[in-house]
């Protein structure tokens, strides 16, 4: 199967766009509410990133046929 | 919801989030329309989906964003009563379709749940639900467009038409391009994203109020439990008692929607074969289960965080998941969160749209108006019908838009057509005496019958609307079983050759002896049963 077509790989690169974007924002502007003090995005930021770069780690396995 | 003043103002770097989920859809789209190449492909992604992705999808098809927004406004009206929707109203249904009803879907081959039904019984039978079931598809996705526009407008401040429009287009495009397949890819895309978006409210807010018992002692009595204020409808705020919970919305209703709606048993239909078929409806019943702590643990946070909820005006409990994010969410967040909303209701759509193409396509076009043309006209057919759906979509948002009323109106009466339908079902597959008449009839008084139980019994004879709903979902589907049965004794039955494979006692159960314990669906199932019990326990 085309990597292209490969759903893990798909979120994978989506997880991991999204993950630098927040982390960026979060170190550049250190957002926080009147909630929440810390730096949420920096830190869900790179969880996500995390996340995604998991994901394209397990579209390297092939997927087994009889699943 | 007259807000002139939108409850967000969504930034830069939000709507760049947002316009990267368009870009990564259309994209996806555009990267499977290669991989469509017959009418299997489009119309079934050509039965080659893994099991964890088919499972993530049949339960984001379902999971759309008003049902979010609904579920989470439930929360904070009526407590954690509401997780009976996810539990009881939801889990054995998705486990009997894989153990007992999946073998007689997926062996027969079929592409669409009429089509079983004209195998079993007759093309009569099939003709009611392929029709009722299009009609129903169509109009539901146009009454979500609506909806999701009408939100959108609150927190946000886009007008209608750019979200109906925007929405619809986007739809239209990565399905008619990709097929079931792309609509299955962002169902499961959606699942990661709404936990994405939507998992720190939970944690945030029970971080705040200090756990679960801190929440609780800013809630009133009882809005922690599931079933001890049952006992009588008026324990409890939802108007409901245990049997009613059980007959109507555990056993019918659950089992109506969740083993013979086409729009998630077409999810199963997709999967590579029969073991990922079996496990499609039992790995999406391990992750039903802790959705409530995405929709019913915010409506618990929103009430104890805003008290006022459902009391002011402006403070709808529709608004409790919104006001929430605003609370919660710095921007960022934010539009990861309004991704996550957007995501859900466009595959919500997109589900609605793929289930009628198909059902449009084959049990319709094909069986009434052009039998024997060539597997390539399908195909373009059903890209036709993608788009026809997407009109009439579009068309009755604006329609909604006019007379929201008659909207909610037709959606009560929707709900008569799945508790019938399970009755046959059941019958049908597991008494092999039901005959083609029999199962005819039987369907068509369990419809009636629903009709004029809505007409005729006055409204305030049950304590509410939902304690009406599961009482009339229960005495239709009892309608249906008497009169499909008594039916089958005086007509001619079908011959044994004729049901091979397609009812239980004539087909060969499948043996999955050898495979490991975590592969084979009866291990799974049994599993996920005890998780459900261990909490209803917990949070009796």
């Amino acid at each position: 199967m085309n990597r292209l077509t490969d759903l893990r790989f798909l979120i994978g690169i989506l997880f991991s766009v999204y993950g630098v974007i927040l982390a960026i924002y979060g170190l550049a502007s250190h957002p926080s509410t009147q909630t929440v003090q810390w730096n949420i995005d920096l830190w869900w930021g790179l969880l996500s990133l995390v996340f995604g770069l998991a994901f394209i780690v397990w579209s390297n396995v092939p997927e087994k046929d009889e699943d | 919801m007259h807000s002139l003043h939108a409850l967000f103002h969504a930034n830069g770097v939000d709507y760049s989030i947002i316009a990267i989920y368009f870009v990564f859809v259309i994209g996806v789209g555009f990267i499977l329309k290669n991989r469509v190449r017959t009418g299997e492909d489009f119309f079934l992604s050509g039965r080659s989906i893994p099991g964890w992705i088919t499972g993530l999808a049949f339960l984001s098809a379902n999971l759309g964003a008003l049902e979010i927004m609904g579920m989470t406004a439930s929360g904070a009206e009526y407590g954690w009563m509401t997780t009976h929707f996810y539990w009881i109203g939801a889990i054995p249904a998705m486990l009997f379709l894989g153990l007992y009803m999946m073998p007689f879907y997926y062996v027969s081959k079929v592409r669409s749940v009429p089509e079983y039904l004209k195998l079993r019984f007759n093309e009569a039978t099939r003709g009611v639900n392929a029709v009722s079931f299009a009609v129903m598809t169509v109009l539901t996705s146009g009454i979500s467009l609506y909806s999701m526009a009408l939100i959108f407008q609150v927190l946000i401040g886009w007008s209608l038409t750019i979200s109906i429009l925007v929405s619809a287009v986007v739809v239209l495009v990565y399905v008619t391009l990709g097929g079931l397949t792309s609509s299955i890819y962002n169902e499961v895309v959606q699942f990661f994203l709404i936990w994405a978006g939507l998992l720190p409210i939970p944690l945030i807010g029970m971080h705040q109020l200090g756990g679960w018992n801190g929440m609780m002692n800013r809630l009133p009595a009882g809005f922690g439990h599931l079933w001890s204020n049952l006992g009588s409808p008026s324990n409890n705020p939802m108007g409901i008692g245990w049997l009613g919970v059980v007959l109507g919305l555990g056993f019918v209703l659950s089992f109506g929607y969740w083993t013979t709606d086409f729009l998630v048993v077409q999810r199963t239909l997709a999967a590579r074969n029969l073991r990922a078929a079996q496990n499609t409806p039992i790995y999406a019943a391990f992750f039903k289960m802790i959705v409530p702590i995405l929709v019913i643990i915010p409506g618990l946070i929103a009430l104890a965080v805003f008290p006022k909820i459902g009391h002011t005006s402006g403070m709808s409990y529709n608004l409790a998941l919104p006001l929430l994010i605003s609370k919660y969410y710095p921007p960022g967040m934010m539009g990861l969160g309004l991704t996550a909303m957007l995501a859900s209701f466009m595959s919500g759509m997109a589900g609605n749209i793929t289930a009628f193409t198909t059902v449009w396509t084959y049990d319709i076009y094909q069986a009434y108006m052009h039998k024997d043309a060539s597997d390539k006209h399908y195909i373009s057919m059903g890209r036709w019908a993608v788009l026809g759906g997407v009109v009439i979509s579009i068309g009755t948002a604006y329609f909604a838009a006019g007379f929201p009323s008659v909207m909610d109106y037709m959606q009560t009466l929707f709900s008569f057509f799945n508790a019938p339908l399970f009755g046959t079902f059941l019958l049908g597959m597991f008494w092999k005496r039901t005959t083609a008449w029999g199962g005819f009839w039987g369907l068509i008084s369990g419809i009636v019958g629903a009709f004029l139980l809505y007409y005729l019994v006055p409204a305030h004879v049950f304590s509410s609307p939902d304690a009406g709903n599961f009482w009339r979902a229960w005495w239709a589907w009892v309608i249906t079983v008497v009169i499909t049965v008594l039916v089958s004794l005086i007509t001619k039955r079908k011959s044994e050759e004729e049901l091979k494979g397609i009812v239980f006692g004539l087909s060969n159960r499948p043996n999955y002896t050898g495979f490991p314990w975590y592969k084979r669906p009866g291990y799974l199932a049994a599993i996920a049963f005890i998780i459900l019990v261990v909490l209803n326990i917990i949070f009796w």
